[in-house]
C-alpha cells in the first residue's frame, strides 16, 4: 500500500478499504476502517496521494512526542559493552497529497491498538505512547502495516552490569524507511547509569533502497526542541 | 509655519516630529511583537511569549519617548523632583493599582499558572477556568460555562490556586457496587480489561480495583485510574458508562438499595 499512488486507486484488506477517485477538480478521497470512515474532497491539479508510515503519536490525538518501548522481557548488558538487538514499535499510516512545493497530511490512521503511559513521575514524568515488543537478536518481519522495526545499538557506559527494560524515544528525531516488505528505523541507547540514559534516531535506513517516509513532526522545530530523549527516570 | 513657536521653545515642527517619533515607536513595537508570536509560537509557551512580546513593546516605547522628551524641550531632572512628589501622592491614591502590580510581578516570577492552564482561584467555591491571560495588572480566566472572569492579581496572589495541570498526570476514582451473589472477582477483572482497553487510560501508574468495603445493599468496589492532566474528564466520563453495560452484560448487577425486615411474631394469615 506504501508509496506514490494515481488517482483512481483502491486498496483493501480487511477490514480496511482506502480508495481514491478522479474528479475534475482533484479526487474524491475514501477510507473505510472497522466502523470509522472517512471521506474527504480535494482540490488539486496533482492527482497523486502518497502513503507511507508515520511517527506513531497522532492517534487517537497528539498528546505528546515520546514513544516508550518496553521489552516483553528485561535485556541484562555487560559494564563498557554494546549490544545490537531488533524491537518492534507501532505504525500509523498517513494519507498526504501533494501541492506545488509542500504536502499535506490528509488522512491518519493506525491499524494497532493505542496506549498511552507515564515515564518517570506525576511532577516532573512525561506521557509517552505506549508498546511492549518482543526483544529480538535479530531481524523480525512484522506486517508492514501494523508494526516497524527498530534496530537499536545499545551501548553501556557505565561500570556496573545494567538492566534495560525500556527505551523512550523522541518523535521529533524520528526518521522511518520503508519497502514492500519492511518498516524501519534505527537507533542508539547510550546507557551511562543505573537510572540514565541517552536515546536518538539514526537517520539511515536498515536495508539498501528502502524509501524515506514523509513525516508529520515537525523537523524544523527540531534542533529547539532536540531530537535526543534523556531518560532519568529509570530504564 | 513650521517654526511657529506654541508653547515656550516648541514649535510646530518639534510637536510634528514628536508624534511621528511616537506613532513610528508604536508601529515598530507593533510589527515586533506580531513577528515573534508569529515566529517563535511553536517554539516558545504561549505566555512566556506574551511577556517577551510585551516587555520588548514596553522597552520600544519607552525609547520613543525619551526620544521626544528632549525635542519637547522636557527636562527630566525637573520631572524627578516633581515626580518625587506626584510620587507619593499617587502612591497614596493608588495602593491598590501598586499592589496588583507587585502582585503580578511576583505571580510571572512564581508562575503558579500560567496560559491555558485549568485553575481553580480561591479555594473549593472559587473561579474554575481556563486561564486566558496573565496581565501585569490582573489575570483573567474563561470559565467552562464560558464567561469572561477577570480577577485582581492581587487576589490570584493572596488565593489559593489549584493547578490541574501542573502535574502531567492525575488519578480518578469510582465506587462500583455489585450484588453480594455476584463475584466480586469476576467483576474486577471486566473493569480491568476495559481500562486496559481505553487508549488515554493510563499503563503506568497501574489501575487499582479492589473490594473497599461491604455495604449493606453491596459489595463497594473502589476503581482507579490515572490518565493524563488534559484528559482525565474525558476518560471518566466515557469509562463509567462502559463499565456499567459491560457489567450488565455479563450479569453483574448494580444493586438497589434494600433492606430485608423480620417480625418478631408471625403475621396472621388473613382470611
Amino acid at each position: 500500500m506504501y508509496g506514490e499512488h494515481k488517482a483512481p486507486f483502491e486498496f483493501e484488506r480487511e477490514p480496511l478499504i482506502v480508495s481514491t477517485e478522479e474528479t475534475e477538480e482533484g479526487i474524491d478521497y475514501h477510507r473505510e476502517y472497522e466502523e470509522n470512515i472517512i471521506d474527504k474532497t480535494i482540490f488539486s491539479k496533482e492527482k497523486d496521494i502518497i502513503i507511507n508510515p508515520i511517527e506513531p503519536l497522532n492517534t487517537p490525538k497528539a498528546l505528546t512526542s515520546a514513544l516508550l518501548i518496553e521489552m516483553d522481557k528485561p535485556l541484562v548488558l555487560e559494564p563498557k559493552n554494546k549490544k545490537k538487538v531488533y524491537l518492534t514499535y507501532p505504525l500509523e499510516i498517513g494519507v498526504f497529497v501533494k501541492g506545488k512545493k509542500h504536502y499535506k497530511d490528509i488522512d491518519i490512521f493506525t491499524l494497532v491498538k493505542n496506549k498511552y503511559t507515564l515515564y518517570g513521575d506525576v511532577k516532573t514524568g512525561t506521557i509517552c505512547k505506549y508498546w511492549k515488543s518482543e526483544l529480538h537478536t535479530s531481524e523480525p518481519s512484522p506486517d508492514p502495516l501494523h508494526e516497524g522495526v527498530l534496530e537499536l545499538q545499545l551501548y553501556n557506559f557505565a561500570e556496573e552490569w545494567i538492566e534495560v527494560t525500556k527505551s523512550v524515544f523522541n518523535a521529533y528525531g524520528m526518521v522511518m524507511f520503508y519497502d514492500d516488505e519492511l518498516v524501519s528505523m534505527k537507533g542508539q541507547m547510550k546507557i551511562v547509569g543505573e537510572e540514565k540514559s541517552a536515546t536518538r534516531f539514526l537517520t539511515e535506513p536498515l536495508r539498501e533502497g528502502m524509501k524515506k517516509s514523509l513525516e508529520v513532526f515537525e523537523k524544523k522545530v527540531q534542533h529547539l526542541k532536540g531530537a535526543k530523549f534523556i531518560m532519568e527516570g529509570g530504564i | 509655519m513650521w517654526n511657529r513657536i506654541i508653547f515656550q521653545n516648541i514649535t510646530v515642527s518639534d510637536v510634528i516630529l514628536s508624534f511621528i517619533i511616537i506613532l513610528v515607536a508604536v508601529l515598530i513595537g507593533k510589527a515586533l511583537t506580531l513577528s515573534m508570536k508569529k515566529r517563535f509560537k511553536d517554539k516558545i509557551s504561549k505566555d512566556r511569549l506574551n511577556t517577551m512580546s510585551r516587555t520588548v513593546y514596553y522597552i520600544i516605547l519607552l525609547a520613543g519617548f525619551m526620544t521626544v522628551l528632549p525635542i519637547l524641550d522636557i527636562n527630566l531632572s525637573g520631572l524627578m523632583v516633581a515626580g518625587g512628589i506626584m510620587a507619593i501622592v499617587i502612591g497614596f491614591a493608588s495602593q491598590s493599582i501598586v499592589s496588583n502590580l507587585i502582585s503580578g510581578i511576583f505571580l510571572t516570577f512564581e508562575r503558579p499558572l500560567r496560559v491555558d492552564d485549568v485553575v481553580s482561584i480561591g479555594g473549593q467555591d472559587g473561579t474554575l477556568g481556563i486561564v486566558e491571560d496573565i496581565r501585569i495588572i490582573s489575570t483573567s480566566l474563561r470559565t467552562f460555562e464560558g464567561v469572561y472572569v477577570r480577577i485582581p492579581n492581587e487576589k490570584v496572589f493572596t488565593s489559593n490556586i489549584t493547578n490541574f495541570l501542573e502535574n502531567v498526570a492525575r488519578r480518578f476514582e469510582y465506587n462500583v457496587g455489585i450484588r453480594y451473589q455476584d463475584d466480586a472477582d469476576k467483576a474486577a477483572e471486566i473493569i480491568k480489561e476495559l481500562i486496559e482497553d481505553h487508549p488515554l487510560a493510563l499503563k503506568n501508574p497501574p489501575p487499582q480495583i479492589f473490594v473497599e468495603d461491604l455495604g449493606s445493599s453491596a459489595v463497594n468496589l473502589k476503581v482507579r485510574v490515572w490518565g493524563p492532566s488534559t484528559d482525565w474528564f474525558q476518560i471518566r466520563i466515557e469509562l463509567l458508562w462502559k463499565i456499567k453495560k459491560e457489567l450488565e452484560e455479563n450479569d453483574i448487577k448494580i444493586p438497589f438499595n434494600q433492606q430485608e425486615v423480620w417480625f418478631m411474631n408471625e403475621l396472621e394469615k388473613e382470611k
